[in-house]
């Protein structure tokens, strides 16, 4: 339940300027609401609230935050009457309590505008800001006073003494007799401690592998009755002949032989082909050509020699 | 029934090649009466050496490549081990498949071949030898002593 969905609620059942008796109404709501707040943070009923949300909402306020401003202004009869307690410091809590009650109900403050905002920040009248002020001031006071309360539950020096004492007692029975274990995960910080990948395996492991070994091995349980018979034959014929394996090592090495000769030979020429063929046919004709020429051309100058000596 | 003495020096003198000692130790053996336990133990040290030579993790290609070293190895083994056989046999111990439909002759065979290879390459010393074959009666008393 929000206080604006109560202040709609009273809007909407109540005429506009109608307000029931504070005190009768605040005993009428006691005990038809259920509280869900959180009881640290309770600090005034819940019939208290909503009396005075309907106290305000009759005196023509919108919004929590304006009844709150309202109800700072009421009497110490007003409030009592709506339930709050009258403190010596009334003028100056009973507001900020509303309003922070309120805010923190609502989480979310009714909505300015931005003139109001404006306006608001510049009298120094921010109803926000004083709310949170104070809302923190209150929290700190309640952290100090846990903060007692919890020292306050601590205990003494000679209680610490003696506790500490009988732990040494209890430490020293419970490990008696047992060595004291080494830390090899805390060795590698590096790793996580659940990899065991470099640590033998359980007990637990070790059952699983032998039974997983013996299921496997049971499975072939119809074989040792199915050679049976044959063994004793397979194991003096075959056996033996098995055994020769024994005079050849395995494939695992390579044995070299040496050769008389280089394993590496002349390639043989390649055969001519038809092109290289016409090549050389053409190049021996040019020349054998040209050969001819050279002798012609020599006789005929020995004939012409010859003739004009004549 | 438990393995004796005599079945255990007999595949003992087999793993370590010892032929003739061997052929002494076998012939000495019954064919009814030792025959379950020798069968038993010579199943037993099958499943040991395949199982401490391949994982379950290991994949068919690694009994494929070493059945097909095994046959390399001499005319015989090519000629006695059914490649296809020999695979089975070696994926049965690791879980997977069944050799039921391949006749026991056949089978011991087979397994005598393996064993013989795979004892060659754990190249065992005598008391490697010793402990694989403390284990390897236990599991065949084992195996016996639930019929």
């Amino acid at each position: 339940m929000s206080s604006s969905w109560l202040i709609d609620c009273v809007r909407r059942i109540l005429p506009a300027g109608a307000v029931p008796d504070p005190a009768a109404f605040r005993e009428a709501l006691t005990g038809q609401l259920a509280d869900l707040r959180k009881p640290r943070g309770i600090r005034h009923q819940l019939a208290s609230l909503v009396s005075a949300a309907v106290g305000g909402v009759a005196a023509g306020h919108g919004g929590p935050l304006a009844i709150a401003r309202a109800a700072a202004g009421w009497g110490q009869e007003v409030l009592a009457a709506h339930g709050y307690r009258a403190d010596e410091d009334h003028d100056q809590n009973s507001s900020a309590d509303l309003d922070a009650i309120i805010a923190e109900e609502d989480k979310l403050p009714e909505p300015r505008t931005r003139q109001e905002v404006a306006e608001q920040e510049q009298s120094g009248d921010d109803p926000l800001i004083r709310t949170s002020d104070e809302t923190s001031h209150r929290a700190d006071g309640e952290r100090d006073a846990g903060r007692q309360e919890d020292a306050d539950r601590w205990p003494t020096p000679e209680e610490r003494a003696h506790l500490h004492e009988t732990y040494l007692d209890w430490r020293q029975e419970v490990s008696a007799g047992r060595e004291q274990g080494m830390n090899v995960v805390g060795d590698k910080p590096d790793r996580s401690p659940d990899d065991r990948s470099d640590l033998p395996p359980t007990g637990e492991e070790l059952v699983n592998m032998e039974s997983d070994s013996m299921s496997r091995f049971d499975r072939l349980r119809n074989h040792i009755y199915k050679q049976a018979d044959d063994i004793t034959d397979v194991a003096e014929k075959t056996g033996n002949r098995a055994l020769e394996l024994w005079e050849r090592p395995p494939t695992e090495t390579h044995t070299e032989i040496p050769s008389g000769r280089p394993e590496i030979t002349n390639p043989a020429p390649p055969a001519l082909d038809g092109g290289q063929f016409v090549l050389a046919s053409l190049t021996v004709g040019m020349l054998g050509y040209e050969l001819l020429r050279a002798v012609k051309n020599r006789v005929n100058t020995w004939k012409g020699d010859s003739h004009g000596s004549k | 029934m438990a393995v004796s003495d005599q079945q255990v020096a007999t595949l003992r003198a087999f793993l370590e090649g010892d032929k003739p000692k061997y052929n002494d130790l076998l012939a000495d053996l019954d064919r009814k009466s030792d025959g379950l336990g020798y069968s038993a133990l010579v199943t037993a040290a099958f499943f040991e050496a395949v199982d401490r030579r391949f994982s379950t993790q290991s994949p068919r290609a690694d009994a494929v490549d070493y059945v097909a070293d095994v046959r390399s190895r001499s005319a015989n083994a090519a000629e006695d081990v059914d490649p296809r056989i020999a695979e089975r046999l070696i994926r049965e111990v690791l879980g997977d498949g069944s050799t039921d439909d391949v006749d026991g002759r056949t089978s011991a065979s087979t397994k005598l071949y393996l064993l013989t290879a795979l004892t060659i390459d754990a190249d065992l010393d005598a008391a490697e030898l010793d402990q694989f074959l403390g284990k390897v009666k236990k599991m065949a008393d084992h195996m016996l002593s639930r019929g």
